[in-house]
């Protein structure tokens, strides 16, 4: 381009690159050292690994609580991401087939992403799953007896994975758009082949919306590992701890109990495990992703 | 009939039937999705709010709606208003949508439409922060907030907005990759001949930016700035742990604290939710002509 | 859009500029943080105003709060420097969470502690520093609702020993099937019920002074198949997954009258109190079940709550003055105590009985709470007189520690693990945790 100064770009890009350096290189580096310390007061010693020795060791409680966490984390992404896909899929395939009133829908689904995350609607989440609840009133209606939700490990688990999955809506609309993208001209010609609706969602659909596939599978996975708001809310870590996500027992131990290296140590982790999962999600991608470009 | 006509009549009627099928399956599925809102509104105005499953008010009362924007002894003895909380709630919302989209535009337009040295390197750091989790990040910028060099800024400060700066500091900085990464992917789709044309006429960057490619931007534009309100205005983890005094409380902070007590029935604690929810609701209508069913999604594609 | 350019650039700059002068720090100015719910929120505002009125030279800025969470933004506070100048406590957060680095020590406000009882604040004190004023002693307590015994045919007095109780409780759900003869505990209440059941038969406080577990195996058995007992005999409900209100006193098992009792601090009975019809006029101060009847034993207690001053104050005369004028207001100041009333508990303090006693309006040594006060003190100074020592121990209530023993409780209330597994899994962790808790 005429003229055009060759800092421009740089002075423009500052902004991103003081965040980049202060919002997220600084605090991924010091995370990394904090945990590596431990504070009594002012003091600060350097520990070494102590501190993931401690989160894994059996023999003390905060160990216990930490294995007790991850297997929690586990249990509730993988419910909550395969259920979120499933789901969004689906209806968006419904959707996609130009229904009457296709908006409305659209509209209808969308609003419990906007809704779901209010605090004010996951507090009503839990007087929903109360033993006199919503659910339970309607279960009653249908001849079911009351399930105490919230007072049994798996119907705790459950509520709150039922909360993020009710709020597809977002990864929905992503499909729904992955999907108008999808040419007419393939589906006409299965159809003159004579292949049934059914095989034509399964060999033309799916393999060519594999790339929205796997974008939408990594970002829940990584947002669901990282969950809070509605275990601390609606079930305060559960009846005996079964929904004490990691990202509760973090604040607990940083934010409210002031020790910031063991926190440190814990997010750490639990960021390894995140990167793991994605890594492997990502190489596994070239047995099953399609890429039409 | 006809052989042929009975089995086209019969496939029109097999078809007829599965479309019928999938739509009550639809409208089955929407009418789960939106029954708890229904509920809700309908339990706010109801004496026995949480001993029905129908959302028709059995004993229909308004005392939840008219005590619903104050609460006693918050404050001071006559309690304060939710619209005060309402107030702080907004005052980290609103710069973070307004410096957040605003940071992520530039940047996300000189990654895109201009030549510099380390553009791959930029583009592959922003794909790589995508992916991080916040939580890593949280522990040392609390630290950095709360230190004693840093928190005299914002901590107990009067000044609007600035109370609450840990909150929205970041996005001055186009931190939400997130966002960077849906206006690349947007521009992309926006071909140069416009950039071009502009040029010609002897446009500079800034001009090109905000007359000729905005027009073309505002759907995209409007659905970040509405991914973001939504975002913020919704966050629990952030106000928790940069809690200050109670005064300057917002929403997240305020309404699990109002739950049921000798003064707080249901229908209270449900219009009071009803409130809070009420201005995510008018946003999103608003926004809402710019962001469903507009190409935006397009740039979502991976 | 260059206009909205400069206007935001000039947004930053001027906010930065006035950041810099944003908070005040005026030494006339107290801030005084507690939790409590709304009738104790608006007596303490009411109780502020009426400061301000008399002081006018001071400001009071209240800051109420729920119960729930209160503790964690305390200590992420305190790790901030941002806590309250006066803030309410509860008495073991001061061994356990802060100590001496964060509370200053009161005795260099010149309070007249000489009205209160000689050991009072012997828990209160580290090294020698008196690290909060105290507001009152309470005791865990029984308090029954006479309208679900009375439509069973009984008499809340009658039920003197845990025989009575249980008894009652299976005629209560013979004659009157639904209701309880108390109804759902949770985990803490249990505890310290099987604690001072134990401590009813063996004379021994739940922990020892080299901070162990005083209890054996056998005796935790026997405790826990006590509470099966309750459990089998309409006394308390089967199963906790049945009833998930966390909350006993919006919990419509109560209010609705089908749960006949509760067993709390007499310093909490009034919001248990408030959400019963006809205000609760119902609810009968039971004390303490004794294992035969006429016996004065298992009364735990401790110091309720405590007024802590921040060691900030200690840099500032004039804070110290306002801080100290504030609390003798607050503690001793008639009209204030009449408006306090006891709905943090009954003072100890001599002066301030004394005023509680002459309002004869409020009729308050007719409460709930002052009964409650008067049993908790009685049973404890006779144990005391026997050489039975049953205060709590300060790490007992500390937040991680007590999951130790409150979380197998739980299990057990959730029928999801047996006496003998409860037993277990509280002996295998107590001491060690209980060791790690205290080493800070």
């Amino acid at each position: 381009m005429v003229g055009e100064k060759k800092w421009v770009p740089y002075a423009l890009l500052g902004p991103w690159i003081v965040g980049f350096l202060l919002f997220k290189l600084y605090p991924f580096i010091s995370s990394f050292v904090m945990s590596l310390f431990q504070t009594r007061g002012r003091n600060s010693t350097f520990v070494g690994f102590a501190n993931f020795e401690l989160l894994f060791s059996s023999s003390s409680y905060v160990g216990e609580q930490f294995m007790n966490s991850l297997k929690v984390t586990f249990i509730y992404v993988f419910f909550t991401v395969p259920l979120i896909l499933i789901v969004s899929l689906l209806i968006a395939y419904v959707l996609a087939k130009k229904i009457k009133g296709v908006g409305f829908f659209r509209t209808a689904f969308y609003m419990p992403t906007v809704l779901g995350a209010n605090i004010a609607i996951i507090i009503l989440w839990r007087y929903i799953f109360e033993f006199n609840g919503l659910i339970n009133q309607g279960l009653a209606l249908i001849g079911i007896s009351p399930v105490s939700w919230l007072g049994t490990p798996g119907g705790a688990m459950g509520s709150i994975v039922a909360l993020r999955v009710w709020q597809f809506g977002s990864t929905m609309l992503i499909f729904l758009n992955a999907l108008k993208n999808v040419p007419e001209s393939l589906y006409e010609a299965a159809t003159i082949d004579g292949a049934s609706k059914t095989k034509q969602f399964l060999s033309i659909t799916i393999p060519m919306i594999t790339p929205i596939i796997l974008f939408n599978a990594v970002m829940r996975l990584v947002e669901t590992f990282q969950v809070f708001t509605g275990p601390m809310l609606i079930t305060n870590g559960g009846p005996e701890d079964s929904t004490r996500v990691l990202n509760m027992l973090i604040y607990e131990i940083a934010f409210a109990g002031g020790d910031l290296n063991l926190g440190s140590a814990m997010s750490w982790i639990l960021f390894l495990i995140i990167m793991l999962f994605t890594l492997l999600i990502f190489r596994s991608s070239k047995y099953w992703v399609h890429y039409s470009d | 009939m006809t052989e042929a006509q009975k089995r086209i009549q019969a496939d029109k009627l097999k078809k007829n039937l599965k479309q019928g099928i999938k739509y009550l399956i639809i409208v089955a599925a929407a009418f789960i999705m939106l029954y708890p809102l229904l509920w809700i509104v309908g339990a706010s105005f109801s004496a026995s709010a949480n001993e029905s499953f129908w959302f028709i008010p059995k004993d229909f009362t308004l005392i939840g709606w008219k005590e619903s924007l104050t609460a006693p002894g918050w404050g001071s003895a006559q309690g304060y208003s939710l619209l005060r909380a309402l107030w702080n709630t907004l005052q980290y919302t609103i710069p973070h949508v307004l410096f957040g989209t605003f940071s992520t535009l530039i940047t996300a337009y000189v990654i895109t439409r201009m030549h510099f040295k380390g553009k791959k390197l930029v583009f592959a750091l922003i794909i790589g922060t995508l992916l991080m989790p916040n939580t890593v990040f949280r522990i040392p910028l609390y630290a950095f907030w709360t230190s004693g060099a840093i928190s005299p800024i914002w901590e107990n400060s009067n000044v609007p907005f600035m109370a609450y700066f840990p909150l929205w500091a970041g996005s001055v900085f186009a931190v939400n990759s997130f966002s960077v990464f849906m206006f690349i992917q947007f521009f992309r789709t926006i071909p140069r001949d416009l950039d071009e044309a502009a040029y010609m006429d002897g446009a500079n960057k800034f001009q090109v930016l905000f007359y000729v490619l905005m027009p073309v931007l505002k759907p995209i534009v409007m659905t970040v700035a509405l991914l973001l309100f939504i975002a913020e205005f919704n966050d629990y983890q952030g106000p928790l742990i940069y809690q200050g005094a109670t005064k300057s409380l917002p929403l997240s902070l305020v309404l699990p604290q109002l739950g049921l007590d000798s003064t707080n029935t249901y229908a209270h604690v449900y219009a009071r939710s009803i409130v809070s929810v009420s201005v995510l609701i008018i946003i999103f209508f608003a926004a809402q002509r710019y962001f469903v069913g507009n190409d935006a999604d397009s740039a979502i594609k991976g | 859009m260059k206009k909205t350019l400069l206007f935001i650039s000039l947004l930053i700059t001027s906010l930065i500029l006035f950041a810099c002068n944003g908070s005040s720090t005026d030494d006339t100015v107290i801030k005084f943080a507690w939790w409590g719910t709304s009738d104790r929120n608006i007596a303490t505002y009411q109780a502020i105003e009426l400061f301000e009125e008399k002081y006018p030279e001071y400001t009071v800025e209240g800051e109420q709060s729920p119960w729930n969470g209160y503790q964690q933004t305390l200590n992420n506070r305190l790790n901030r420097g941002t806590e309250a100048d006066v803030f309410q406590v509860n008495y073991n957060w001061i061994y356990s969470m802060y100590g001496e680095d964060y509370f200053m020590d009161i005795n260099e406000l010149d309070l007249d502690l000489s009205k209160y009882p000689v050991n009072e604040h012997n828990p209160l004190t580290v090294n020698g520093k008196v690290l909060g004023l105290s507001i009152s002693e309470t005791g865990y307590v029984f308090y029954l609702n006479k309208s679900v015994y009375q439509a069973a045919g009984l008499d809340v007095e009658d039920i003197k020993t845990w025989e009575d109780l249980i008894e009652a409780g299976n005629t209560i759900s013979s004659v009157t099937p639904g209701k309880y003869a108390l109804g759902r505990m949770d985990a803490q209440q249990v505890a310290i019920m099987m604690f001072s059941y134990l401590s009813q038969i063996t004379g021994k406080n739940v922990i020892n002074e080299d901070n162990e577990l005083n209890f054996t195996q056998a005796e935790l058995i026997t405790g826990f198949n006590f509470i099966s007992d309750l459990r089998n005999n309409g006394v308390l409900i089967s199963s906790n997954a049945t009833d998930t209100h966390i909350d006993g006193p919006t919990n419509p098992n109560w209010t609705s009258e089908k749960y006949g009792g509760v067993l709390q601090w007499n310093t909490a009975i009034s919001e248990y109190q408030n959400t019963l019809p006809n205000g609760g006029t119902n609810l009968y101060m039971a004390g303490m079940f004794q294992q035969e009847e006429g016996e004065q034993l298992g009364m735990y207690k401790k110091v309720s709550m405590a007024y802590a001053v921040s060691k900030r104050v200690e840099e500032s005369d004039t804070k110290k003055e306002a801080v100290k004028t504030f609390l003798e207001f607050m503690t001793t100041d008639p009209e204030a105590v009449r408006i306090l009333g006891v709905d943090r508990g009954v003072s100890n303090n001599a002066d301030t009985q004394a005023i509680l006693t002459a309002a004869t309006e409020n009729d308050f040594v007719n409460s709930l709470e002052w009964k409650g006060h008067q049993v908790v003190q009685t049973l404890f100074n006779y144990q005391l007189s026997i050489d039975q020592d049953l205060y709590i121990h300060p790490y007992y209530e500390h937040n991680t520690f007590r999951a130790i023993y409150e979380s197998p409780i739980e299990s057990f209330l959730l029928n999801n693990i047996n006496a003998n597994e409860a037993a277990t899994r509280i002996i295998n962790r107590f001491n060690s945790e209980l060791k790690r808790a205290m080493e800070g």
